[in-house]
């Protein structure tokens, strides 16, 4: 498994390990709308790569798995004290954007 | 190699069924989390069983054959034999890899021809020789594939751990069950009412939930390297018989017994 895959799953499970937690502080359905979309598109990133190959050599793929580990690591910090439902939600858009442009270089 | 062959098909119907499990738990996240769970999404789903399936396909083929190439000796040719290599001759063309993109290496198909004459023509040597490349490349593809494999299980593990927790948070999982080890031994069943405070037993369940999560990885990565040291040997017997005295050992290789494990779990 290469690493643009390795760093899709990271996503995807990380935020299957916090979803519950995430929905139980959102404040209004939009906020909730919001998080399942976004979960839904890191979902999407992942089980797509896992049908198609990864070229771990191409430079641009490079680029995108650092951008993408940055912004977990982000994520990872804003969620832990999960202070604000929209800081979150915030990280996470960047997360899966990332994610989202890592699934559409690979195959 | 029989076995090898056959706990590979098994193997792969195994990670199909977890395919399987995985769209039923993506069913469950949508009623109880509310996540947006597709037609498209299904779709999605099944393209991985689908090539997974064949997969399973192809190895119930390699054992076929490598069934006739063990009784090659003494035997006479036999329909039998000459359909098990034509059908796996037929899968190994039409499989595509896992994920797309990584072909199955064209050694595979070009072999296949050569094997299915020397098999009826009872040349063991030789068939070992056409069959030293197709082994080897079967080898490639599932060690090429392993990491995916074991990713598919993770993501599985991860999903049905989270809904677990989310459950026993909803106090939506009996707790019965938890009770059970320490009445076992002494013949007697629980009784638990729904009103019994649940607080102690939801952590519980999430601690027996987090270890059970973690011993299902591990025994899939166990069992993928298994397979993987199985397929290798297997290749390195064909190998040694095509290009040396003959086949040192040809008892199941002892990696086996983590995949067998690991299937009979998810049956």
């Amino acid at each position: 498994m290469g690493n643009g895959l390795q760093s899709l799953e990271t996503l995807y499970l990380f935020l299957t390990t916090n979803l519950s937690a995430l929905l139980a502080t959102c404040q209004n359905q939009d906020q909730r709308a919001a998080i399942t979309s976004l979960y839904v598109a890191s979902r999407r990133s992942y089980w797509n790569c896992i049908n198609k190959t990864f070229h771990d050599d191409d430079p641009a793929v490079a680029s995108l798995v650092s951008q993408l580990q940055a912004a977990q690591d982000r994520l990872q910090a804003t969620t832990q004290g999960l202070a604000s439902v929209a800081d979150a939600i915030s990280e996470i858009t960047e997360a899966v954007k990332v994610a989202a442009q890592l699934a559409a270089t690979v195959g | 190699m029989t076995t090898t062959a056959k706990d590979l098909g098994d193997y792969y119907s195994a990670l199909t069924q977890v395919i399987d499990d995985i769209v039923k738990l993506n069913e469950l996240q949508s009623v109880v989390l509310g996540v947006p769970f597709i037609a498209s999404d299904r779709a999605q789903f099944a393209d991985t069983a689908q090539e997974l399936q064949k997969r399973a396909e192809l190895a119930r083929a390699v054992q076929g054959v490598v069934s006739a190439f063990s009784q090659l000796s003494g035997s006479n040719a036999s329909a039998d034999v000459s359909d098990a290599a034509a059908k796996l001759g037929q899968d190994l063309v039409s499989i595509r890899a896992l994920p797309t993109g990584s072909p199955v290496p064209d050694a595979i198909s070009q072999a296949e021809k050569l094997v299915v004459q020397l098999i009826q023509e009872h040349k063991e040597r030789d068939a070992a020789k056409a069959m030293d490349n197709t082994f080897a490349a079967l080898a490639d593809l599932y060690s090429e594939e392993r990491s995916t494999y074991d990713s598919i299980n993770r993501t599985y593990v991860i999903l049905a751990k989270s809904l677990a927790n989310a459950l026993v948070d909803r106090d939506m999982v009996d707790r019965i069950g938890l009770a059970a080890p320490a009445l076992q031994p002494f013949g007697l069943a629980p009784r638990i009412s729904s009103t019994a405070p649940a607080e102690g037993f939801q952590e519980l369940a999430k601690l027996q939930i987090n270890e059970q999560a973690a011993a299902q990885i591990t025994a899939h990565q166990k069992a993928s390297t298994g397979m993987q040291q199985a397929l290798l040997e297997m290749s390195k017997r064909i190998h040694l018989l095509a290009t040396k005295k003959g086949m040192s050992s040809r008892g199941a290789p002892l990696s086996l017994a983590d995949v067998e494990k690991w299937i009979a779990k998810l049956a």
